[in-house]
């Protein structure tokens, strides 16, 4: 406001051209870090760890006892679903292996009741991609693709973020995600180390696939 | 969007070491309704597979999928968190998530359906038919696939209701039981005198064993068998009282036959043994093997048969007998017919001795004429054949002065209000067993839930008598632990009332036992039980060596009346339907209405009264002691007899549930038949009568558009210029493909497949079976009367029924054209969408991603096809009866879906994605279907189970043609030379709809043929009062 | 035929016909000097307004109210509360859509394209029809964002990288139009606000309470009047005149697009661009008419906005009524040439078809009742003049309606259908005017509705010779009427 009580610009606010300058170039940068980072499914889903009823580690059974993954999901290789096991699964061995483990409570009060155990859900994705498990492992997709360092996890969590664009980063280019079928529940393989055999599977397997354009089809996961 | 159902592996382990219930289930919050609570913990209580079958076999019956999405935030995830719960022990080789199929059967009046019913996780979902049975092979006809939707109706009977005075009250099973042990102590000491049993049609062998069980107990009880729709009391006076021909069933051999009469008998449609005959026509109606049979139909309304028809004829069920008597005149030496229809099909099968067929109707007194007819041209024997007629024995009424009166299944007070409800309310006691509350149970003091045939064992015949055995896929859904509660079968409660201590074992002991002569070990018992029939188990032919008794030639009534005929709906049968959503809201093949039954009138007798669509008449129909006064909405409906008004059964119904109350008129003080008309005016305001085609009267400019367009729509062609090509002048050139662009980019390598389809106009009746299996399979919502009366309706597969040529004569054609997704390879929609939410894959499929969609509905406006439908509310949710302010959600929108019915959301097919609203949809050609036969190719490939990792012709149907009983509808790769679908596509009949637009569909239609001379030949004018 | 001479002409008030300038009518009237108009313009923004504003206020608040609820109950249940159906899947909010941006043609092209082509007599009335634009715009861009099935994704309309590594299709015309009408949004906002940066800086001087002295002193950007200001702000100016006026065109070509690029018959057709803005130009000049005529009255603008400006805007109209009556012609007389079954349809069914009236109503409102306009009488008699101008609004609405109704019968007659407009339907479309009035009002009430400024340089005293000078770099022509300022 100045004498004649209209308002002008001070002549400070001159000093605020450059500070909206700054404003304008930074604020966008500010905003796309915010919204592209901040709210990726990478930030949000990643890490996802809930409790579950039971305290089971996958580090002690796969890691330490080198128990394969299909031991318990069977159905892995035939059905969408890789199927949680049921509790006799468990009770197959803990029958006489730390048979009255107070951590093993209610796997037994579940296998003498029948009524199951309620896991929580890790992995979920949205009930519009409908992800088939066999498709995958049968054409060398190992279980860590997606599920991670399975064999290294106390309480399993989320190690990757599932979103359908990292789904297509997959699917895009799918050759350096395939091995051969025999190593695709082995934590440990290294493509380094693959034999000439396996590396002629691996080529086998590419070949039988479609090409990327029919891979990121959208009835390839939508229906 | 968030699909409402959710394929957690909600497997439970039905343990068996232990006793008493084991409620493994734990809904959290979002299982709100006290019912729905009640229902899942009293789902699978201590259940014991193995009195079923034996260990390991089938344990997951016990389970229920009804897996949910819980609502409810966890942590800063705004999607839900969701519980998986195992099995504590998983049956043997069961998968949970995957398919399982088993093979039942359905039994309507009397007659057993042989039914594929595919179950997941436990939960039935989808019924086809069963391709080993002969009446089905495959096919299942819409009441059948339908039925699986009152499995899941949340208003269904679930517990045993005990009326005394006025009062209704909660009651149980073994209240019952107690009850009914003293009266039937009580009834033994009498015989059973005052004893009747009202039971709806059966043809199953136990509960005729337990029946005359019961009668050797009470050798004086009644048992009678009541069925709403069968060959009714004719009031034109040409009944024949026990005839030969009640005591013999035809069974009629569409495909040897070369010249087929019908004298209104829609045996296409409206026939116990449709599906089986409608197969066996289509057979042997094949232009391009020279099989070529010709159907003349003579009746009173347009039938799906009449469709189907060369050479129709409209006439009243007068002329019809008249026809029907010249005929047998003229064939025993008379002279020329004085009725020039009579005459023409004289001259149209008197030189098919022996391969002609001649159906007769169940309206007049035709089945014996037809019986000599067929005598007389030596058909007997060759094209129809005999067998005993198990339901010879259906009541017109019931007695009066009853004591106890015993309801099984049924609703005879609906069906006959005026006579029957009298004399139930007479009875001292009254007892009805009934899957949902009716009219009937409104007047009993026994009110018992029925087990759903998917529920318990039992067992059927099927039309040839073929025996199945009805297995149950899941456990009666609304039972509790001691079987106080939930349904129970006919065989159940049989054996209940002759002192059995009902168990879950009942039904499979009595069931097993009464086939025990046929079955006498495990291994057939098995084997049958996996096959769904028992083999070699029809009804003997009989031969008829010698004729029969003519009775006396009845008069011919010449004097024009007008008759009002009552005929079963297309949809709702005889009413029982009523409260099927999925019925009600199914078009009927010719008028296209829904959610009502309306007067069917010719378009002269229209203009005679004055009356258009949706005007109410009142009519007045002679009966004693007084007249029947009826209203009803007009349908002027082209090719209708002059004279006659047609309507249907079935509508009116006061008790039926949410869906079924109050729509409708009510037909329930007359019945099935003719019923001569006193009077008819016009009465007050118009009625809004909702169909999915015409959706509002067509004004002079669109008629003239529309005939000339159905010429290019429906291509139709005689059968002579088919096979004279070179006479063809019928100027459909095939359409030269232009395009500005190359080759669209397929990838490399290129794919596998080229998806398909075919159909062929000249096997589709218009039975519907393909909208109800779409509807099904896909979950799609029912939206109501007066959002298809918006044009909303949001049936992925339409059937076009179009008729040409003069509409106002009773000369009118009518073709059904099935319509849905064409999968155009150059796709108007595709273009227009700005979100790319409908995109083409590699294999040329029009894919529809509901996720990716905003609905901005610009796709459905660019397609020339329309064939899109939009979700303008959540239908699932909004309830279909109330106005759009009942759509209201607040909340987040993709939660509304939360809000389904969780007993509806088992029905779903886990394996397609609920639409939320705002969303468009269409048909997939069942991409789930195709991903699931090439995911499971491939990984059988993989495994070295199977030699090509590519899926052979004919492993993929879609729901609609693995349904169709004709076979119209062909799936299947074009890049397969071979394959059936690559065939037909380059057959001569094929054609393109809208091939000029350039868009390229996928799917073909093939011509339709009619076996006559010239097109103009099909009929000849209606004289019937000219 | 009457023979003009200077004589009869000087005696009408909108006469400018005449080749000599100084014949012509003057383009403020009245004893208006620069304080007059001044004082005239900014009374109605800082002084109490006129009981006629505070009704036609609550009145549009209603309306907007009426919209505001209207759209929560739709947001909440669902687009099934319209009339839309199979086949017609877009019904009013697309009609509604189309109109308005239509509106919103006149304001900008007024502004930009008159501008440009030193049609001076623009000043009186330019700076209300960029406002109507603006509003316009707002109101045709509600339309398109509510009326998808799940407007909450509506974003999804932007190309902007995402986790679902999801672009648009940009072959969509409905894309296009989001580019279109957002970069039309802009300019013309732009457009408008540094056209008015003078005047509020006016405001701002004469501004008395503290508030408004305060956001007008920053709306005005520290204008001051200098040289330098004016030097930029008439560049500045220029630049945007001549980047809006290809938009001007483009946009409604780009929404024809929607139509023209689809196959549905009678939207497929290649007249449309031009039509499209041909009628857009039509109904936009309606409407300003109808917005002049009781602003003019109601407002105390008889001065600045005169009989002049009225009469050339009369003359526009029936010459543009004239254009589009020939679209119509042209596009009946395709189908008929092109030999197209379908597209012969689409326009007999369009007029003589189970909707006809709706054809009628339009061709009624656009062909024949501007044809009044031919007779100079008439286009003086404001009350004619108005009624036209509205008759017009109603015909392109109609005119649009009956394009969605080619929808209803198309190539599959088992599908054709009839769209009946719902209550909701008709409260939306009652609630887009109570959007755009309130804005309007608003708009009269807190900015200047009269370029002020650029007035002033149409009066005699702004030329020389007329007393004190103002500006020293005054071009005149020898007849001493002044015209921009353009270097």
């Amino acid at each position: 406001m100045d004498s004649s009580g209209q308002f002008h610009f001070p002549r400070w606010s001159n000093l605020l051209l450059p500070a909206i300058g700054v404003l304008a170039v930074t604020a966008p940068i500010y905003l796309i870090t915010l919204v592209g980072y901040g709210a990726s499914p990478a930030t949000i889903n990643v890490g996802y760890r809930p409790e579950q009823p039971v305290e089971f580690s996958h580090a002690i059974h796969v890691g330490e006892l080198g128990m394969d993954c299909r031991y318990c999901h069977t159905t892995v290789e035939q059905a969408a679903f890789a199927a949680i096991p049921p509790t006799a699964t468990c009770m197959s061995c803990h029958t006489n292996i730390h048979p009255k483990s107070i951590k093993l409570l209610k796997v037994r009060e579940s296998y003498q009741t029948g009524q199951p155990i309620e896991w929580v859900k890790v992995h979920d994705l949205p009930d519009y991609a409908y992800f088939d498990h066999a498709a995958h492992v049968n054409k060398g997709v190992s279980c860590l693709e997606c599920h991670g360092r399975i064999d290294r996890m106390e309480v399993v969590h989320q190690a990757e973020e599932l979103s359908m664009g990292w789904c297509l980063d997959c699917h895009r280019d799918p050759t350096p995600s395939i091995r051969p079928r025999g190593q695709v529940t082995n934590m440990e393989w290294d493509p380094a180390m693959a034999t000439d055999e396996e590396q002629a599977e691996i080529e086998r397997i590419h070949k039988s696939l479609k090409s990327t354009r029919q891979l990121t089809d959208c009835s390839t996961c939508h229906r | 969007m968030k699909n409402a159902v959710t394929t957690d592996h909600r497997q439970s382990e039905p343990d068996t070491r232990q006793t008493g219930p084991a409620y493994w289930r734990s809904l959290e919050e979002l299982a709100e309704t006290e019912q729905f609570r009640a229902f899942v913990e009293n789902e699978f209580p201590g259940y014991e597979p193995e009195q079923f079958t034996g260990p390991n076999r089938r344990q997951f019956l016990a389970v229920m999928g009804a897996s949910m999405m819980l609502a409810g935030l966890s942590g800063c995830r705004r999607w839900p968190r969701r519980k998986l719960a195992p099995y504590t022990a998983r049956p043997e080789g069961f998968v949970p998530g995957k398919f399982e199929r088993y093979a039942t059967a359905y039994e309507m009046a009397g007659v057993a359906k042989p039914l594929l019913v595919t179950a997941v996780d436990g939960r039935p979902i989808k019924i086809e038919g069963n391709p080993d049975h002969p009446a089905s092979r495959g096919a299942a006809d819409l009441y059948a696939q339908a039925s699986i939707l009152d499995l899941y109706n949340p208003h269904r009977l679930q517990y045993v209701k005990h009326r005394t005075g006025d009062k209704v009250a909660e009651s149980t099973w073994s209240a019952f039981g107690k009850w009914s042990a003293e009266r039937m102590a009580e009834l033994e000491k009498k015989q059973g005198v005052g004893f009747v049993v009202l039971s709806e049609a059966t043809s199953s062998p136990t509960v005729l064993r337990l029946r005359e069980q019961l009668q050797n107990k009470l050798p004086k009880m009644q048992w009678l068998t009541w069925e709403a729709v069968h060959k009714g009391p004719n009031p034109i006076g040409l009944d024949f009282e026990e005839s030969m021909t009640k005591l013999l069933r035809p069974i009629y051999h569409f495909d040897k036959a070369e010249v087929i009469v019908s004298i209104d008998n829609d045996f296409l449609m409206m026939h116990p043994n449709a599906v089986q005959y409608a197969r066996e026509f289509a057979a042997g109606r094949n232009p391009d093997n020279g099989r070529m049979s010709k159907l003349i139909v003579v009746e009173s309304t347009y039938t799906v048969t009449g469709s189907m028809a060369d050479v129709r004829y409209a006439a009243s069920p007068y002329r019809i007998n008249a026809i029907s008597e010249q005929l047998h005149k003229r064939f025993n030496g008379g002279g020329p017919c004085e009725d020039e229809v009579a005459e023409s099909i004289y001259q149209s099968i008197k030189d098919h001795r022996g391969t002609s067929l001649i159906v007769p109707g169940f309206y007049g007194s035709h089945a014996l004429q037809a019986w000599k007819l067929n005598q007389l041209l030596g058909n007997n024997g060759k094209t129809v054949t005999y067998t005993r007629n198990p339901d010879s024995s259906i009541a017109s009424t019931i007695p009066d002065g009853i004591d106890t009166l015993l309801l099984i299944g049924g609703n005879a007070a609906h069906d006959d209000w005026i006579r029957t409800s009298e004399r139930i309310s007479g009875a001292r006691h009254t007892i009805h067993l009934t899957h949902a509350e009716n009219e009937t149970s409104q007047l009993c003091d026994w009110v018992l839930p029925r087990a759903h045939y998917l529920e318990a064992w039992g067992d059927c015949r099927s039309y040839d008598g073929t025996i199945s055995i009805t297995q149950p896929l899941i456990h009666p859904i609304f039972e509790d632990a001691p079987r106080e509660q939930g349904g129970r079968s006919v065989i159940e409660l049989l054996a209940g009332l002759l002192g059995e201590k009902v168990t879950r074992d009942t039904g499979h002991k009595h069931v097993r036992q009464t086939l025990k002569p046929q079955l006498p070990d495990e291994k057939t018992w098995r084997k049958s039980l996996h096959d769904g029939l028992i083999a070699d188990s029809q009804f003997k032919t009989v031969v008829v060596a010698k004729e029969g008794q003519r009775p006396e030639t009845p008069n011919v009534d010449a004097d024009f009346k007008w008759v009002l005929q009552i005929r079963p709906d297309y949809s709702l049968y005889d009413g029982r339907f009523a409260d099927n959503g999925w019925l009600q809201e199914l078009p009927d093949p010719i008028t296209k209405i829904v959610w009502d039954n309306a007067a069917l009138v010719s378009p002269a007798d229209a203009k005679k009264l004055d009356v258009e669509h949706g005007d109410l008449i009142n009519i007045e129909v002679a009966k004693v002691p007084e007249n029947i006064k009826l209203a009803l909405p007009v349908y002027v409906l082209p090719g209708q007899a002059d004279g006659v008004i047609t309507t249907t059964l079935g509508y009116g119904r006061t008790v039926a549930g949410p869906v079924g109350t109050g729509v409708g008129f009510s037909m329930a003080r007359l019945r099935e038949g003719v019923h001569e008309i006193t009077s008819i005016s016009k009465k007050g305001p118009k009625y809004k009568l909702a169909t999915t085609q015409d959706h509002h009267a067509i004004d002079i400019v669109g008629m003239r558009r529309r005939g000339a367009k159905v010429g290019e729509l429906i291509r139709e062609q005689t059968l002579h210029d088919y096979q004279h090509p070179h006479e063809d002048h019928h100027g459909h050139g095939t359409t030269v493909p232009l395009t500005m662009f190359g080759e669209p980019d397929l990838g490399d390598p290129e794919p596998d497949y080229r998806w398909a389809m075919s159909i062929d106009l000249n096997k589709c009746t218009g039975c519907n079976a393909c909208v109800i299996a779409c509807q099904a399979e896909n979950n799609i919502p029912i939206v109501g009367k007066d959002e298809v009366a918006m044009g909303r309706e949001m049936h992925w597969l339409r059937i076009d029924r179009y008729f040409a040529g003069d509409a106002e004569s009773a000369d009118v054609r009518a073709v059904h054209q099935p319509m849905m997704c064409q999968h155009c390879e150059d796709a108007p929609c595709e273009q227009v969408c700005p979100v790319a939410a409908t995109v083409h894959d590699a294999e040329g499929l029009n894919v529809m991603v509901y996720n990716r969609c905003i609905g901005t509905r610009y796709c459905s406006n660019n397609c020339p096809y329309k064939v899109r439908r939009f979700n303008y509310f959540d239908y699932h949710v909004k309830p279909h009866n109330e106005g759009h302010a009942s759509a209201i959600h607040l909340g987040p929108p993709d939660a509304q879906q939360h809000k389904i019915d969780p007993v509806r959301q088992m029905q779903f097919n886990p394996q397609v994605t609920v639409r939320m609203r705002g969303v468009m949809e269409k048909c997939t050609y069942c991409t789930q279907r195709i991903q699931d036969a090439k995911i499971t190719a491939k990984v059988e490939h993989e495994q070295g189970k199977r030699e090509s990792a590519i899926v052979r012709d004919g492993e993929i149907t879609p729901a609609c043609a693995a349904t169709c009983a004709t076979g119209a509808i062909v799936f299947g790769n074009l890049k397969d030379k071979n394959s059936r679908v690559s065939k037909l596509h380059h057959q001569q009949r094929s054609y393109d709809i809208l091939g000029e637009l350039n868009v390229q569909p996928r799917t073909k239609y093939m011509k339709r043929i009619r076996n006559v001379e010239k097109m103009e030949d099909r009929t000849l004018p209606n004289e019937d009062h000219a | 035929m009457t023979t003009l001479t200077p004589d009869n002409l000087q005696d009408a008030a909108s006469a400018n016909l005449a080749d000599d300038p100084r014949r012509r009518a003057p383009l403020v009237t009245g004893d208006q000097d620069f304080a007059s108009v001044t004082e005239t313009v900014t009374h109605l923004a800082l002084r109490k307004p006129p009981r006629a504003w505070y009704i036609a206020f609550g009145i549009s608040m209603a309306l907007l109210g009426l919209l505001g609820v209207l759209i929560l109950y739709l947001i909440l249940s669902g687009v099934g509360v319209w009339g839309n159906n199979q086949p017609v899947a877009w019904g009013f909010p697309i009609v509604n859509f189309v109109f308005w941006v239509g509106i919103g043609h006149a304001g900008t092209l007024i502004s930009a394209i008159l501008f440009l082509f030193r049609q001076n007599w623009r000043t009186g009335i330019n700076r209300f029809a960029e406002a109507m634009t603006i509003f316009a715009v707002v109101c045709a861009g509600l339309f398109p964002g509510i009326h998808v099935g799940r407007l909450w994704l509506a974003y999804w309309l932007v190309p902007y990288p995402n986790q679902m590594a999801m672009w648009p299709n940009f072959r969509s015309p409905l894309l296009w139009d989001v580019f279109a009408v957002g970069t039309y949004a802009t300019v013309s906002l732009l457009f408008w606000y540094v056209g008015m940066i003078p005047d509020l800086a006016t405001l701002r001087d004469r501004a008395t309470t503290k508030i408004r002295k305060i956001v007008y002193g920053l709306l005005a950007l520290g204008w001051r009047g200098s040289n330098r200001h004016w030097q930029r702000f008439e560049k500045a100016y220029l630049l945007l005149a001549a980047l809006a006026t290809p938009l001007v065109l483009s946009v409604h070509s780009v929404v024809s697009f929607d139509f023209a690029v689809s196959q549905v018959p009678g939207w497929h057709t290649t007249i449309f661009p031009p039509y499209f803005v041909a009628g857009a130009i039509f109904g936009g000049f309606a409407m300003v008419l109808a917005l002049a005529i009781p602003a003019r009255q109601w407002f105390g603008l008889k001065d600045l906005i005169t009989p002049r400006h009225v009469d050339n805007m009369a003359k526009i109209l029936l010459g543009v009524g004239l254009m589009v009556t020939y679209a119509y012609a042209t596009e009946v007389f395709i189908a008929w040439y092109g030999q197209s079954p379908n597209e012969q349809f689409a326009f007999i069914n369009r007029a003589f078809g189970q909707s006809g009236w709706a054809y009628w109503v339009m061709v009624t409102c656009n062909c024949f009742i501007p044809q009044l306009l031919w007779f100079g009488k008439l286009r003086r008699n404001l009350w004619l003049l108005w009624g036209v101008a509205v008759a017009v609004n109603v015909g392109m609405w109609f005119e649009r309606f009956v394009i969605i109704l080619s929808l209803e019968r198309d190539f599959v007659p088992s599908s054709w259908g009839q769209f009946m407009p719902t209550w909701v339907d008709m409260g939306m479309l009652v609630g887009s005017f109570g959007l755009f009035f309130t804005l309007f009002l608003l708009f009269c009430r807190y900015l200047p509705m009269v370029a002020i400024a650029e007035v002033k340089t149409v009066m005699p005293q702004a030329h020389a010779g007329h007393g004190d000078k103002q500006y020293d770099d005054v071009e005149t022509d020898e007849s001493g009427t002044a015209d921009y300022r353009i270097p």
